[in-house]
């Protein structure tokens, strides 16, 4: 009789992690090819671990659930679990009492929430977040009217015009909530300008609340990190051409041409 | 934010409820799924079918809009298709929603330097190496878009696994990046015009199909004034008969027979003349004693220029630019029909001056001529967009060179620095008007001479088809090794 050691074994499942790994980086390319092949693959393969890690933290080890919490990764953002733009995903992610038991239940319920959110918030075919998308584009190019005492109560209204069924699915508490995180946020790193408090809002409610340091878009901490010590308002300019750019590639990727 | 498509229910998929490390069976043998077919999908009219992806030639430059009436799956870079599969063994549960993984293989010959939109992927050029689709429930996948490259001989298959590490299952045959074109031929009636067998041969070297069009004749009692001339008009030691010439003085009468044709979206029109002169202006004032009614031949600086010369009627407008006569105190001007061009003359810059009517007898009283006749210009060929003038005189070989020469520029060659098709760099052998020529040319195997017109040294020999000069005993009839990737590499969906 042929014996595998426990060495061997945790090899082999070793193995098989990676193989899924691999399998995954295929899966998700297919999933949003546009937003995937702006990354190294080497960050692809960040990205998809840094999810299974949080998928496991979460009780999520089967790949049925780990495949759903990468695409979720991918749609909202690889903080989605702690944003309280995604209220639903936390609660269903802790309920894990009996995990064995209950990860696929779980992972069905979390799945019709995000299609509930989806059909919701982002519309048919994406038609919300498209049109949100245009009118966060002409925003970002508009002079700012609205100092940083005023910016919870200005950034609501705006938010509002320009995305009006993500701020009725949020609510204004969690909508300020939200806007709050950006604005500590900016100050953290330091782009404590209107304008950079604006963009860090945006850019948390456009990718998510972690979109700062999240392996999908390695192009937010790329560009806060560069000259820290340099005035907030000139690295509010830099982060502010970055983010066009990328607005205009995620309007491209919804087939969409945006003239300057 | 970007383009995604719906999130999977966590329970489809092979082991969905199974642990992602199993190291035993991922999922069991039940489970298990094969590909049991591979199809091509055509998209025409709204309607969709399928048909076996056996592969083929491949045509990108062509888009199939613009042929609505007929279904051209092999024209555009995007191959579309889908797979079926079916449970491994007997199974009864739903076949929706399992994955398909798509890969392509190239082939060995392939360019391996394409960056960018240029290059293969799936859903977009340049896009991912690989792909996934869902299969819904009678087994058959969303379809897959495969865009080619667009370099002009690259092959392809594509194939559809169960395999997540993308190996085995089912392959497409081969697919050939091709291009094609058309091209129609406007000649006289009387001209006869071979078929350009060299220049289809030269395209097909790099990957272009070169294919004729209808014909379009034209009578010389149809044409525009200016066309017909004869032959020792426009040519030394020239036949009387009748010969064509075509140029700036009546090109349009002739672009004007161009057909559209919507099943040849990308077409070139051969112009085909005997002679190509264009007006170029009035020669220096001549000013010359005659002793005698009918001159000698009288012999006009045109420019210096080696390429020109008077005919009668002028090219457009009237021949004599500024004339007049005087002597015996009287002076008369002097008109078109004053000047004589007569067959045989030493030169085609040369004629004689019958003078009028009312002029005192030279032979008693010396009479002053001043004289400047317009004149034109002869040339090879041009081309403007689609449009090609193209000059035949019985030469094939000069005649192949410039029908590929002109096609060439057409579709963007030789292309200047900077105009290149990403990611090829600067041409090494492109040179402008400084070396000869007027464009964008190839110095492949010329030499520079000293020209008293080029200060920069003008090109000699060059064998490369985008050489300035036609170059019949050194052509090659083929667009140089340096030209051929560039060729390749270039998108002919359009002449510009």
């Amino acid at each position: 009789m042929l014996v595998i050691g426990k060495g061997q074994l945790d090899q082999l499942r070793q193995a098989t992690k990676l193989r899924y790994e691999d399998e995954m980086i295929v899966h998700l390319a297919g999933f949003s090819p546009r937003l995937f092949k702006t990354l190294e693959e080497v960050q692809q393969r960040g990205v998809v671990r840094f999810g299974m890690d949080r998928a496991e933290a979460h009780g999520f080890t089967f790949r049925g659930p780990v495949r759903l919490y990468l695409e979720l990764t991918l749609l909202f953002g690889s903080h989605f679990d702690t944003d309280p733009q995604y209220p639903w995903a936390g609660q269903v992610l802790a309920e894990q009492e009996e995990p064995e038991l209950l990860q696929m239940d779980r992972a069905e319920l979390l799945y019709q929430k995000a299609m509930e959110y989806q059909e919701q918030v982002s519309g048919p075919d994406d038609v919300h977040a498209i049109e949100a998308l245009h009118n966060i584009r002409k925003f970002t190019q508009l002079p700012l009217t609205m100092s940083l005492d005023t910016f919870l109560q200005d950034m609501v209204l705006e938010v509002v015009r320009m995305y009006p069924k993500k701020a009725i699915y949020l609510g204004r508490e969690r909508l300020e909530m939200v806007l709050r995180q950006g604005m500590d946020k900016a100050k953290d790193l330091h782009v404590l300008t209107v304008r950079g408090a604006v963009l860090v809002s945006l850019l948390m409610l456009t990718f998510g609340h972690g979109c700062t340091e999240d392996p999908l878009y390695p192009w937010i901490a790329a560009t806060l990190s560069k000259n820290p010590q340099a005035d907030p308002e000139v690295r509010g300019n830099h982060l502010e051409k970055k983010v066009m750019i990328w607005l205009d590639h995620v309007l491209a990727s919804f087939g969409v041409k945006e003239s300057a | 934010m970007t383009q995604k498509k719906k999130p999977s229910s966590p329970a489809t998929g092979i082991g969905a409820d199974t642990p992602c490390n199993n190291t035993e069976t991922t999922y069991s043998l039940q489970d298990k799924i094969k590909i049991v077919e591979l199809v091509e999908v055509v998209v025409h009219a709204g309607k969709e079918t399928t048909q076996a992806a056996g592969g083929r030639k491949q045509y990108i430059n062509l888009d199939a809009s613009s042929d609505p009436g007929t279904p051209h799956p092999e024209f555009g870079r995007i191959i579309r298709l889908k797979a079926r599969v079916e449970w491994a063994t007997a199974n009864v549960k739903s076949l929706s929603g399992q994955t398909v993984y798509w890969y392509s293989e190239p082939g060995g010959s392939n360019c391996a330097k394409l960056t960018g939109g240029v290059k293969e992927g799936f859903g977009s050029g340049g896009g991912a190496k690989t792909s996934t689709a869902s299969t819904d429930e009678k087994g058959w996948t969303s379809t897959v878009q495969f865009y080619l490259s667009r370099y002009g001989g690259d092959t392809f298959m594509v194939a559809a696994t169960e395999d997540a590490a993308c190996k085995g299952g089912l392959k497409t045959g081969t697919y050939e990046v091709w291009r094609k074109f058309w091209y129609q031929v406007t000649r006289a009636s009387s001209h006869t015009v071979p078929a350009p067998e060299k220049s289809v041969a030269a395209y097909k070297k790099v990957y272009a199909e070169m294919l004729a069009a209808a014909e379009v004749e034209f009578a010389q009692k149809d044409a525009p004034a200016g066309t017909f001339y004869p032959g020792w008009m426009v040519a030394q030691g020239g036949p009387d008969a009748s010969e064509s010439v075509i140029g700036g003085h009546n090109w349009e009468s002739f672009c004007k027979k161009f057909k559209e044709e919507k099943d040849k979206p990308v077409k070139g029109h051969l112009i085909i003349c005997q002679h190509q002169w264009d007006p170029a202006g009035a020669s220096a004032l001549l000013t010359v004693v005659l002793n005698k009614k009918k001159s000698d031949e009288l012999t006009f600086n045109l420019g210096g220029a080696w390429n020109a010369g008077i005919v009668k009627p002028a090219l457009s407008g009237k021949l004599v630019s500024a004339g007049v006569w005087s002597g015996d105190g009287k002076t008369g001007a002097l008109s078109d029909a004053d000047i004589l061009i007569e067959k045989g003359r030493s030169a085609l810059n040369v004629v004689k001056v019958l003078l009028p009517a009312g002029t005192p007898d030279p032979t008693k009283t010396p009479v002053t001529v001043k004289l400047k006749l317009n004149y034109g210009k002869f040339y090879a060929g041009e081309s403007n967009k689609h449009h090609m003038l193209i000059v035949y005189n019985g030469a094939e070989k000069n005649f192949n060179q410039m029908v590929a020469h002109e096609f060439g520029h057409g579709f963007g060659q030789t292309p200047r620095k900077g105009a290149q098709p990403s990611p090829l760099p600067q041409h090494p052998k492109q040179y402008d008007n400084e070396h000869g020529g007027v464009g964008s040319h190839c110095s492949t195997d010329a030499t520079l001479v000293t020209d008293p017109n080029y200060p920069k040294k003008r090109y000699q020999n060059g064998t490369c088809i985008m050489f300035h000069q036609v170059n019949p005993s050194g052509c090659k009839q083929e667009f140089c090794a340096t030209c051929e990737p560039y060729l390749r590499l270039q998108d002919f969906s359009s002449l510009a």
